[in-house]
This record gives C-alpha cells, structure tokens and sequence, in this order.
C-alpha cells in the first residue's frame, strides 16, 4: 500500500505459507484493520463503499501526512494466485490537485498473468471475482449482524441480495446462456425471413411477411409476459416481506398478553402484601404485653404460692375445728370420740387443757384471710395475657414475607417497564393493516398469476400457428432455407435444455446450500435443541429444532444466535460457490460471547484454504490461539502512532503484544 | 456441445451451431 488511509508511504503485508491457511491482523479501534480490507477492494474494483453501501470519496482515501507534503498520490498493489497462475494487479492514482474527480481521471490499472500484462483489465477482474459476490468473502461483523435486516430492508436490497447469491451459486450461468442462444435463434429467424423475401414470388413474399409478423407478434407478447412476471415478484416480495412483518408482530401480541399478566400478577401480589401488613399491625397491637410478660410472669408465681399458703392454712383450721369438736363431745361423754376409752379425771383436765390450746390455734388461723376465687381470677387473666405474647420469630417471619412480596412486586414492575417501553410506538392498527395490505396484494397477484396464464396460452395459438406457417415454408425447396430451419430448431432444442437446467441447478444448489449450512451450524450453535437450518425462496433462515418446530427469525433471534446462522449460510455459500477466494473478516467475533467465539475459531481452518482475520484484542484474547491449532501462518499487529507516522505494521511477539 | 459463457459470447456459440447443422 502507498499513501492509503493510515498507510504512509510503502507499507507491505506478505501472508505465508503460500496464502494458505489462517492470517490474523491485531489491532484495537482506530488503527487500521478496516483499511486493509479497503485497499484490497480498491485495488480490485478502483472504489470502496462504506457499511452503509456509499462509495467513499478517493480524497477520503489519501494519507493525512502525505496530503500535508502537497503529495497527491496513493495506489495498491496486490499479487495473488488465480486458477493456478500468478498474478499481479497494480492500481495507482495521481492528483495535480486534492480532488475527486482529479484522482478518478488519475488512476491506472495494471494486471499481469504468469508475468505477462493483460488487456482490458477491469472487465478480467471482474471474471476473476464479481463486485456483487465479493460482499461474501469481504465482510465485516456488522454484515453478520444485519444479514436478515437485508432480506427485510425492502424488496430491492432483498432481490439485490438474491441475486448475489445466485450468482455466488453460478445460477446466472444457466440464465445467460439461454438468453444467448435466444438471442441467436431470433438472428436465425430474421435471417430467414430476408432470404425468403429475397427468393421473390408473390406467395412467398406473403408467407415471409406472415411469418415475420407472427414473430414480432410472438416477441411482443414475451416482452409482456416478462413484464407481468415482473410485476408479480415484485408483488410476491412484498407479500413475502410483509408476512413476514406480520410474524414480527405476533412478538407484539404476545409482548401485550405478558404485559396483562404481569399487571395480574402485580395486583395478586400487593394483595398478598396487604393481607400480611394488617396481620403484623394486628400483631404490633399486642405488642404491649410483651412488655409486660416479665412482670405478669413473677404475679402469677406470687398469686400461686398465696393462694396455695391461704388454702394451707384454710385447711389446717378446718382440721383444728374438727378436733375441737372431738374434744367438746370426749368431755361431755367423759368418753374418748377416738377410742371410745371412759376417761377419768385427770384425763379430763388434759382435754380441757387440750382443747384451749386447740382454741387458740383457731383463733390463730382465723386472722388469716380465707382462700377466694380473687386469687384465681388475677392468675387466670394473666396467664390468658401470657398467652397472647409475640414470639420474635412470628413477627420475622412476617416481615420476611413481606419482603418477598415486595421484591416480587419490583421484580415484576421492572419487567413491566421493559415490555412498556418495548410496546411504546407501536401501532396496534398496523396488524390488521398489513393483513388486509397482503390479502389485497394476494387478489392483485392472482389477477397478474391469471393475466400471464392468458398470455400464455396465446403465445401457445400464436406458436401453433407459426409452426404451421413453418411447415409450409419448410416445404419449399430451398437449401439455405432447410439449413436455416434445421439451425433454428437445433437452437430451440438447446435452449429449452438449458432453460430446465436453471430451475433444477437453483434447487440443488439451494439444497446443498442448506445441507452445508446445517453442517457447519451444528459444529458451531448454542443449544443442542436447534437441529437444522432451513433456507426460504428469499434466502432467508429458520432454525428447525429437534422436534420438527420451525422457529422464525422472531423466535430465535434473542438467543444471539443471529450471528452463528448467517456465519452458517456465508461458510455454505463459500463451500459451493463457483468462485473461488479468500475470505477477509474484520471484527466478526465483536458481538460473540466467549463460549461462541470459540466454537466458530475452532470451526474457522474448515471455512476456506485462506482467511484473513481482522480482530481486535477484545475478540480475540490471549490464549486463543490454541483453538486454530497451528493453522495460524501470519500473525502481524497494527499500531497508529500518530498522525505524523499513521499506522505501522509489525510481526506480533508471544502473548500477543 | 452443451456452450457453458454484460454478450455479443452469442457470435462464437452460433458458429458452433452452424457447425453442427449444415
């Protein structure tokens, strides 16, 4: 590269091994990698395009520091191998002023094959790669991302798209041809038309005029037929494309049943909340007692052990009162009340004596307060007190739920706000709207699918009747004429071979196409549950699971698995194209987490004989080299020194400094 | 036979053609 981008003046990248095998390029944001992919494209086409498909300015393409020198001039030179044969491709530009269109009117094209210059360079460039394929060996992780958005952007980026691939898968080759031998077979038939005028005769004259007129006829009515065909895909896109809006939308529907459902949950749990609240204030009202337990507690001990002392006494009197009683009657009867023993005097007076003291003892008693229910009655509302005591754990316990509730509660308001936010803009008309758009664009293809059928089957009146205008003409007698009839037919012949073989190679290709894009999606997915991947008319993808469910775009797209299905379809499209090249990747891995990341390094070496990896240190960090065991060939890094230097290339050392 | 090509290709697939029939 001379001058180009962050390049200043000569700077050369030389991958080993013969190209083959993988090359990384390592450099943070801003130091280059973009612009190496750049200066290739340029050299092959003379233009660069931007990731939005604009084509860069060249005076955006000029070195800073060389344009402060007043030097007006920058080019790429790129050897490479084509079909075996060395080849070399040198294009330069020079400006007597910083201009655009000085710099287009300055460039030069050089290529050599096996040493030897080329004519008509340009257009050899283009048979060697396609600008329109060469987004699929070009590309950037961006394209990965947005691969499905191009299919949905609208229907020309969509049919721009098919096209690409088709051509990738060389069905253009089928199509050219037959145009070609179209192409001849009408020459053929012009050329008959003037011999039989040239022949003379009145009749004859007729006849070629008939003819004649029914070709031009028959040429009118294909023009129109391709002109509704044309017409009707179109349409068929806009269907296709709004059915698949339509599938988008069924998102929103089951985004706006999640909202009603957490606003359920929502209100179920703040009810739940309520509920335990007025329970703990029903708890925090008894609160009190707690307080008072302790005290309560040592009452209750006191009221037992007087009310037990009282019923002592009370029983020791009642006792006293009895033996009294004995001794009363003993000494009435002079008569033991025991032992029925008759008593003399002295024993008398010792009952006499014994039943004062009795007295006393009494009397002793009787000062004390009788047992009563009051005793009872204190110790029972105290203990029903005690009771209703709080336990800590009761009130914990509450509380924890509580707080369950409330995380539950903010839980479900978070992922309120996020479907909100995700439902906000939406048109909820817009449904109803794109299915009344595809059912009236439907009716509109169905006119169009029965105005071709017409048209058709008057081209098959029109050809009939030619066939027998050519009978007729066949029958003359004349040479030139036979020959010419014999080379149209031959021609005919050819082309509706050719005109088979479109359809069928489409369909094959687009089946090994899925076949390969399935392999190479399995080795590098993320669930094991994804099965396969199928590929729609428009080359779009579903994903088709274990148990035969095909999920769309809108089902699989929050996996991250966006990236690994179009890296499948791109890896299927390099194995069966018809054009071979190295694949260049800047910055793919930026939006893989680490576990896919390493699936699709390891899955890289499998790609392509060469490829080219732009990464930064983020994508691809240290140690992840083993996963491409030993396939690494160059390892070179980038660092932009300043805007006086730009950027300088170097071999990278261990551990990737 | 079976010729397998923005034409004009066409000049050297009719003189194949031509070849063949005639």
């Amino acid at each position: 590269m001379l001058n180009f981008g962050p390049y200043y003046r000569n700077h050369e990248i030389s991958f080993q091994n013969d190209g083959l095998g993988i090359h990384l390029i390592r450099g943070g944001n801003g130091q280059g990698k973009t612009s190496i992919q750049r200066a290739i494209l340029w050299g092959l086409y003379g233009e660069v395009k931007d990731r939005r498909g604009e084509t860069i300015r060249p005076t955006s393409l000029l070195n800073h520091t060389a344009f402060n020198e007043d030097i007006y001039q920058f080019g790429v030179q790129i050897d490479f191998i084509h079909d075996g044969v060395n080849c070399r491709i040198i294009r330069r530009t020079q400006a007597i002023r910083h201009h655009d269109k000085k710099y287009e009117e300055g460039m030069t094209l050089e290529l050599y094959v096996d040493g030897r210059i080329v004519p008509e360079p340009e257009r050899q460039i283009q048979r060697m790669l396609p600008p329109d394929v060469s987004r699929f060996y070009f590309f950037d992780g961006e394209m990965l991302r947005d691969y499905e958005e191009l299919l949905e952007d609208d229907s020309r980026a969509m049919a721009l798209l098919k096209d690409s691939i088709e051509r990738v898968l060389g069905v253009p080759y089928f199509k050219m041809a037959r145009n070609d031998l179209e192409g001849i077979k009408r020459k053929f038939e012009r050329e008959r038309a003037r011999i039989m005028r040239q022949l003379g005769g009145s009749d004859l004259e007729e006849l070629a005029e008939l003819q004649q007129m029914l070709q031009d006829e028959l040429d009118d009515l294909d023009k129109t037929i391709n002109e509704l065909e044309k017409q009707k895909e179109i349409l068929d896109n806009k269907i296709a494309e709004d059915k698949r809006k339509l599938a988008d939308m069924k998102e929103v529907r089951e985004l706006a049943t999640r909202r009603l459902e957490i606003e359920k949950d929502i209100e179920i749990n703040e009810g739940k909340k309520d509920k335990k609240i007025a329970e703990r204030n029903t708890m925090i009202e008894k609160l009190y007692k707690n307080v008072l337990a302790p005290i309560a507690s040592t009452l209750i001990e006191k009221f037992e052990i007087q009310s037990q002392q009282a019923l002592d006494m009370y029983n020791q009197k009642q006792r006293a009162l009895e033996h009294a009683d004995k001794l009363k009657k003993g000494i009435k009867e002079s008569k033991c009340s025991y032992c029925g023993t008759v008593l003399d005097e002295k024993k008398l007076k010792e009952l006499e004596a014994e039943l004062e003291e009795t007295k006393i003892r009494i009397e002793e008693l009787t000062q004390i307060p009788e047992p009563n229910l009051e005793y009872e009655h204190s110790k029972n509302t105290l203990t029903k007190m005690m009771d209703d005591v709080l336990s800590s754990e009761d009130l914990e316990e509450i509380d924890k739920k509580i707080n369950e509730y409330d995380y539950e509660i903010a839980k479900l308001n978070s992922e309120l706000e996020n479907v909100k936010s995700k439902l906000e803009g939406v048109d909820a008309d817009e449904p109803s709207r794109l299915e009344l758009q595809i059912r009236t664009n439907e009716k509109e293809s169905g006119r169009l699918s029965g105005k071709i059928e017409a048209k058709k089957e008057e081209k098959l009146k029109l050809l009939e009747e030619k066939s027998e205008l050519d009978r007729k003409i066949d029958a003359i007698p004349q040479d030139q004429l036979k020959k010419l009839n014999k080379r149209i037919i031959f021609t005919d012949s050819i082309m509706r071979i050719f005109e088979r073989a479109i359809s069928t190679f489409r369909e094959e290709q687009k089946a090994a196409v899925e076949k390969t894009a399935t392999e190479i999606f399995r080795e590098i997915r993320s669930k094991e549950e994804f099965d396969r991947l199928k590929i729609n008319d428009q080359y779009g993808l579903s994903i088709i699971t274990v148990h035969n469910t095909i999920l769309d775009r809108s089902e699989w797209r929050s996996s991250g698995e966006e990236q690994i299905v179009a890296l499948s379809l791109i890896g299927a499209l390099n194995k069966c194209a018809q054009v071979k090249a190295p694949i260049f990747m800047d910055t793919p891995f930026g939006r893989l987490d680490v576990t896919h990341g390493e699936r699709v390094l390891k899955y890289l070496p499998k790609m392509s004989d060469q490829i080219v990896l732009l990464v930064t240190d983020r994508e691809f960090r240290e140690g992840d080299e083993i996963h491409l065991a030993g396939k690494i060939k160059t390892d070179l890094s980038l660092k932009y020194t300043g805007e006086k230097e730009g950027s300088i290339i170097y071999p990278t050392t261990a551990g990737g400094e | 036979l079976l010729i397998l090509v923005d034409r004009g290709c066409q000049e050297q697939i009719m003189t194949i053609i031509n070849q063949r029939v005639g």
